[in-house]
């Protein structure tokens, strides 16, 4: 259990053990309590004052399934508050191995400089010159990456965006194949890691040195228990295999909830070009296909890989959310031009979401047409350029919409709203209202619920409640480093009682069946701290006002959800 | 009366020669129910199915319309 503590003003690196008032934290709980003790909240966020942190989950590191997830704490460039950003693939494992609690980036280089920390087999970090590396776009940096250090490496790096200090740029993360197709995407972290001159965090996964568990034996059953519920679920044990994260897109448009032409209207017209079942037959005629591991641990595999019409690589893991965004919303129904523009986020370091929804707010303002897939190829091209109008289009919906002077921002805290609409799905609107972090689906959400039949999707009865619950679950998972697809699971009573017992043995101490939820609670209580001593209230935690002017159709509804109501949503 | 199906995601492959194109046509007493749509389906994990037909999600007990078009889903969730 060690802090690695990386001082890029001062190019100093030092170890530390896990401080008294940090334990027992991992993943986003760690990372909240950090910033929330040792950033200043009103600082800039890209400047030296801010910190950016990596910090494996609490089971990370461990052969608990589905626990290779990092959490990517800062303060936010784009939304002004904390931020977590999870990501997959295999370095959280990496860092697990070694026994990094987490690795704290500070400070800030001198304007130019720019290197990559690489952590060896050992855990030993050093920091080495980067200028090779400037400019150099995540899937060629990959490469030079494994000539340089071998290929036995997890890999966390920034693209051309995250070097501009773009507001939608990510870090992207490589999955098991060595692809930087995985993302802790949201927030703009990308940019913080620009401005802390940080190219790549590069971790060897040959690690041996993993904190011990207390009590191997209880662990080892409980991680039994929990893998054969998760398989044992049909939309973790067959669709997400089968279908990916797209495999909820029917159900979705089925609901009138997909948020299509910047949100205009509630089912895309010819959606069943890029849905799931779609998607799944053109990956597999052409030698790709669903089912693919993209992250270390992963017993789901809701990964994918989508080549084109000769059978060559384009792009990997396109997920629901990337498709709705670079489809949905910008009215792109041709799956080879969604998956492009998939690949040219990842390449380029991009929020694909954020950056979907900024394209689609500029085509709803007449820069280009809806549908026009070239159009939008060269907007994100024109991103990576670092053109006037490629930086208004990597800093997001809100610049967007503040260069074309449009109203309809899909958009909370400058961060965009995801693939459910709140006028047809209200719950996701008071989760996008009044998460800790902008609009973030990962925060809390109740779509599950609908489909169950426990919650009426159209009517505001209800839906603070079920998203505060969604919310502190969530927290909770992001801390744990459990993927919140495999916590579906948990609504087996058997995988909830052997997580609890798995996090028991790992720490040595029993844990009551409610520790899940207070760790949840702590982590919110700590953001919304910070928030609040960085100058977020209550009108901030509001969804933009056309949601509550413009009905969508086909329900034609807006959203209802009172103020004073969302107000009560996180009073944890 | 009939009633126009739609299966998705694993469940395509319950019904055998099921085209996803063209979806199912299903006779069914007058009056039927949701969970006698089901059952007649042999929908596998039938507590973890959900029927949609137009824009709305149906209940066990809520009664199938000849007009809609009943989309078969198991329960999914966001992530």
């Amino acid at each position: 259990m060690k802090i690695i503590r990386v001082d890029m003003s001062k190019k100093s690196i030092c170890v530390e053990d896990v401080p008294r008032e940090y334990m027992g934290l991992g993943g986003r709980a760690l990372t909240a309590a950090i910033i929330n003790k040792e950033v200043p909240p009103k600082c800039d966020s890209l400047g030296p004052e801010n910190k950016l942190i990596f910090a494996p989950g609490l089971l990370s590191g461990t052969n608990f399934v589905n626990t290779s997830r990092i959490s990517v704490g800062t303060k936010s460039p784009l939304t002004g508050t904390i931020k977590e950003s999870n990501g997959g693939g295999t370095i959280a494992a990496a860092l697990g191995h070694l026994g990094i609690t987490a690795v704290v980036v500070e400070g800030k280089p001198a304007p130019g400089e720019m290197f990559i920390l690489g952590i060896d087999e050992k855990g030993e970090a050093s920091l080495i010159k980067a200028d090779d590396y400037k400019g150099m776009r995540t899937y060629k940096l990959m490469e030079k990456l494994i000539d340089s250090f071998g290929n036995k490496i997890s890999v966390m790096c920034i693209g051309p965006a995250g070097e501009y200090l773009m507001k939608s740029a990510s870090i992207q993360t490589s999955d098991v194949d060595d692809r930087p197709c995985r993302a802790a995407a949201r927030g703009g972290v990308g940019a913080v890691m620009g401005a802390k001159g940080l190219k790549a965090l590069v971790v060897d996964r040959r690690g041996k040195s993993a904190d011990a568990i207390a009590n191997p034996e209880a662990f080892k059953e409980a991680a039994k228990i929990f893998a054969q519920k998760l398989k044992e679920n049909p939309f973790t044990g067959q669709l997400l295999g089968n279908f990916g994260t797209a495999g909820i897109l029917a159900a979705i448009n089925a609901m009138g909830a997909f948020p299509s032409y910047n949100a205009t209207k509630g089912v895309l017209d010819g959606w069943e070009n890029i849905s799931g079942e779609a998607l799944s037959k053109v990956m597999k005629e052409r030698g790709g296909g669903p089912g693919h591991m993209g992250c270390a641990q992963c017993a789901i595999h809701c990964s994918n890989i989508f080549n084109d019409s000769k059978g060559k690589y384009v792009t990997s893991s396109l997920e629901y959310e990337t498709i709705w965004a670079l489809g949905g919303m910008t009215g792109i129904k041709d799956l080879d031009t969604i998956a492009r523009l998939d690949f040219l986020c990842d390449d380029i370091g991009l929020d694909t979401m954020n950056t979907g929804v900024a394209i689609a707010v500029a085509m709803d303002a007449g820069y280009k047409k809806f549908g026009d897939g070239q159009a939008a190829i060269g907007m994100v091209e024109e991103i990576a350029s670092g053109s006037e109008m490629g930086k208004i289009l990597g800093d997001g919906p809100e610049a967007v919409g503040r260069h074309f002077k449009h109203h309809r921002i899909p958009a909370v805290k400058g961060q965009s709203v995801a693939a459910y609409d709140p006028r047809a799905m209200q719950g996701l609107g008071v989760t996008y209202a009044t998460s800790t972090m902008g609009a973030d689906h990962t925060a809390g959400n109740v779509f599950g619920l609908y489909m169950a039949k426990k919650l009426d999707p159209l009517k505001p009865e209800g839906q603070v409640a079920a998203s505060r619950g969604s919310q502190i679950a969530m927290a909770a998972m992001d801390s744990i480093g459990l993927c919140i697809l495999a916590a579906v699971a948990l609504a087996a009573p058997e995988a909830a009682a052997a997580l609890v017992q798995a996090i028991s043995a790992k720490i040595g101490r029993q844990l009551e069946g409610s520790a899940i939820a207070e760790l949840g609670v702590r982590t919110i209580k700590m953001e919304k701290e910070f928030n609040q001593k960085a100058g977020i209230t209550s009108k901030d935690d509001r969804l933009p006002e056309f949601y509550y002017k413009e009905a969508l159709p086909p329900h034609n509804t807006v959203f209802a959800v009172k103020d004073e109501e969302l107000d009560t949503t996180l009073a944890v | 009366m009939k009633i126009k199906v739609k299966l998705f995601g694993s469940l395509t492959t319950v019904v055998p020669g099921y085209l996803p194109d063209k979806g199912l046509d299903v006779g069914l007493p007058a009056g039927s129910r949701a969970a006698d749509l089901l059952a007649l389906l042999g929908i596998p994990h039938p507590r973890l199915a959900t029927l949609i037909a137009d824009g709305r999600v149906l209940k066990p007990e809520d009664k199938l319309s000849s007009k809609s078009v009943i989309n078969i889903f198991h329960v999914m969730y966001g992530g």
